[in-house]
């Protein structure tokens, strides 16, 4: 907590800065846990981040889950790994902190995790991004993976 | 070291991926060359020449937000 709070400290004279990039999405995802077959959940859901500079973003998103009824959140910082310039794929790590109404479903934890967004048709759906993350959290020890799409709704250039 | 193996790393996510998109390409082949195209890049290594970019860029990056100083970017994967 200290941490989220010294990182917000940091951060809040680049929030109010003129050159951040942010984008708000409405999504689904697939959610899978520890190398199952079939997924364990489906979620429905928004994301958004602001892109502090070339490869620094804070990301964040909430979900809810159809086949466990819970709701969930994540913050945190990702880190961009690819050509920052290239506006329609891109690989970024990070870590973010996840909280739940179920715990015992999703639990409260610090997740690093590796993500990738891709803009499969950039002219005529340029909105539209197929996304995949896999994420380890660090007390529960469980893996999870997602895969889903976005839509994007707003933000800034 | 490829994108797959960095999602890998985490639940077989990369794996996961790929299966998911190939069986995608089964259902719809019409998407098949868009398809091949995204495997194709998740197939290409992260860079040794990004990474060290990365690495490099990281600390100057940082300091530049500690001095309230912003230039963002659009990232598809910060929709994840």
């Amino acid at each position: 907590m200290r941490f989220v709070l010294l990182l917000l400290l940091l951060l809040l004279p680049a929030v109010a800065g003129a050159d951040v990039v942010s984008a708000f999405y409405g999504g689904a995802n697939g959610i899978w846990y520890d190398d199952q077959a079939e997924p364990a959940d489906f979620e429905a859901g928004g994301s958004g981040s602001l892109s502090l500079q070339p490869h620094i973003s804070l990301v964040g998103s909430g979900w809810y889950g159809f086949s466990h009824s819970y709701f969930r959140a994540a913050a945190g910082v990702r880190v961009t790994a690819t050509d920052v310039d290239d506006s329609n794929f891109s690989v970024g790590i990070g870590i973010q902190y996840h909280a739940s109404t179920e715990p015992t479903i999703r639990p409260e934890e610090w997740c690093p995790d590796a993500s990738i967004g891709w803009k499969p048709w950039p002219t005529d759906q340029p909105k539209l991004i197929v996304i995949a993350q896999g994420a380890y959290g660090l007390t529960s020890n469980q893996a999870q993976a997602m895969a889903g799409l976005r839509y994007l709704w707003g933000g800034s250039k | 070291m490829t994108i797959i193996d960095i999602l890998n790393k985490f639940a077989s996510a990369g794996t996961g991926l790929v299966k998911f998109l190939e069986h995608l390409k089964q259902e719809a082949p019409d998407l098949s060359p868009l398809i091949d195209d995204q495997l194709m890049k998740l197939a290409t290594a992260v860079s040794t020449e990004n990474l060290v970019a990365l690495a490099t860029a990281l600390p100057a990056e940082l300091a530049q937000i500690v001095k309230g100083k912003t230039d963002g970017r659009s990232h598809p994967g910060d929709a994840a």
